[in-house]
């Protein structure tokens, strides 16, 4: 024999334990040294690609206007917004403020040439379709970790902390606009920097729209610390802002002062045929009821 | 044999302890070094300064913030007191930068706490930041989401609040 047993077993608990200090070295500071924030002309050369190839949308089916949720009946606020399809020309415009406000990331080259990409909005067939954020949600029902979850006043909420990546609420969507984040867009360069609001996602979370709830959030708190009744009146979100049509209204379905609630007034309310039995709260607009 | 196993066992988990001993991560907040010898338990027993008097935005605002060299300026301009430490203090202050105290907040990002609310739900900020002591010992208390859901589920002697996941989560 070379070596007796004991050097043997010594020199391997040793390069056990090198090996453990080897891969222990970088836990708890991931490094981010190669971090790269996309420009903009970047985002809009890709949301042009999207717009190029986009997917088949339902046919509009007409529905009630938006009322108290079932889950919360007591509720004074439900968020929503319309989108006047008479309005809208499918510019995009949505498109792009949405993904700056929201830090959504580029995809690379292999999910774009899957159609694969992150915008929480997309156009199909000309018109902007985003999450509608369901008063009875099938993809939260699936949800094993409880990151999609309905809050009080309307929002149909994403806890990115919590997302496991099981993608069943993905599946379960009528419309698929849920978007699992597949690329590591901070280590392949890909993300979008720029809102300090909203939070960073980390690869292998859902993702989709969530009617810029870090405004609501925010105006909520401060409402609440002035002592004043919140209903939302000068919320808006960032792809409302952008239009310049005015053809994207958010507001609170459940304040008869609000201007989504006077904008829909009399008008013929439409949603997806698809989404019809799950009381949306984000509808379309279309001609006089 | 036996000897040899056991060594092995020992070495094994002498090494997980030593890694976990060396690289995980801090639990002292991110606070840069000052030479400012300060106590708060100087300003806020013995004087009866309120936290919002250094800290401006404690009561109102979303976020609390560390005062700049001129907001300790507005009282120590003249020696305050007999105290031969006090002539140290002022040296020492004169040579500190305008911003002797930087701090990088642990909140994660995807969490809103909004300060004001709280106070204005008359929470002190002893609830959630522990004494003057602690903080003049160098300890900084680590705020988990089961502290704040304790409170929010009205354990703690306050009413409760809201605890649905997208009132602070985003």
């Amino acid at each position: 024999m070379l070596i007796s047993k004991r050097t043997f077993i010594k020199s391997f608990a040793a390069l056990l334990g090198g090996f453990l200090f080897f891969g222990c070295r970088n836990q708890g500071k991931k490094s981010r040294s190669r971090v790269r924030s996309v420009s903009v002309p970047e985002i809009k050369g890709e949301i042009k690609k999207a717009m190029q190839n986009q997917k088949p949308l339902d046919s509009l089916v007409p529905i009630k206007t938006p009322g108290p949720l079932k889950a919360f009946p007591s509720e004074i606020n439900r968020f929503g917004m319309a989108i006047d399809l008479d309005l809208c020309d499918g510019c995009g415009e949505c498109i792009l403020a949405c993904n700056l406000e929201n830090n959504i990331p580029l995809v690379n080259e292999y999910q774009a040439s899957k159609n694969n990409y992150m915008h929480w909005m997309e156009m199909r067939d000309q018109i902007p379709v985003m999450c509608f954020h369901c008063g009875d949600a099938p993809c939260e029902k699936v949800c094993p970790t409880g990151a999609a979850t309905h809050s009080p006043d309307g929002v149909s909420a994403m806890v990115f902390a919590r997302c496991a990546g099981t993608r069943f609420c993905g599946v379960n969507c009528p419309i698929k606009i849920r978007k699992f984040n597949y690329v590591d867009a901070l280590e392949e360069g890909l993300q979008y920097i720029a809102n300090p609001e909203v939070p960073i996602r980390e690869r292998g979370v859902i993702e989709k729209c969530s009617l810029c709830l870090h405004r609501i959030q925010n105006a909520r708190l401060k409402a609440k610390t002035l002592g004043v009744e919140f209903r939302g009146e000068s919320l808006t979100t960032a792809c409302a802002e952008a239009c310049s049509k005015g053809a994207i209204q958010f507001g609170n379905w459940l304040d008869s002062n609000s201007k989504l609630y006077k904008k829909a007034k009399g008008r013929g309310i439409y949603t997806l045929a698809s989404m019809a039995p799950f009381d949306p709260s984000v509808v379309y607009l279309k001609g006089v009821r | 044999m036996k000897k040899g196993i056991l060594l092995l066992l020992f070495l094994f988990f002498s090494a997980l302890i030593l890694a976990d001993f060396f690289f995980s991560p801090s639990v002292s907040p991110n606070m840069k070094k000052t030479s400012i010898p300060f106590l708060h338990s100087l300003h806020g027993d013995s004087i009866g300064l309120s936290c919002e008097a250094c800290h401006s935005g404690a009561q109102t605002g979303r976020e609390a913030f560390l005062p700049s060299k001129a907001d300790c300026m507005d009282c120590h301009r003249l020696p305050l007191t007999e105290s031969p430490g006090i002539a140290v203090l002022d040296s020492i202050l004169e040579s500190s930068p305008d911003f002797p105290w930087k701090r990088k907040s642990r909140l994660p990002s995807h969490v809103v706490f909004h300060h004001g609310v709280h106070a204005k739900a008359s929470v002190s900020c002893q609830e959630c930041h522990s004494g003057e002591g602690a903080w003049d010992r160098g300890e900084a208390p680590l705020m988990l989401m089961n502290d704040c859901l304790s409170c929010h589920r009205g354990d703690r002697g306050f009413a409760p609040s809201a605890t649905d996941c997208a009132s602070c989560h985003r």
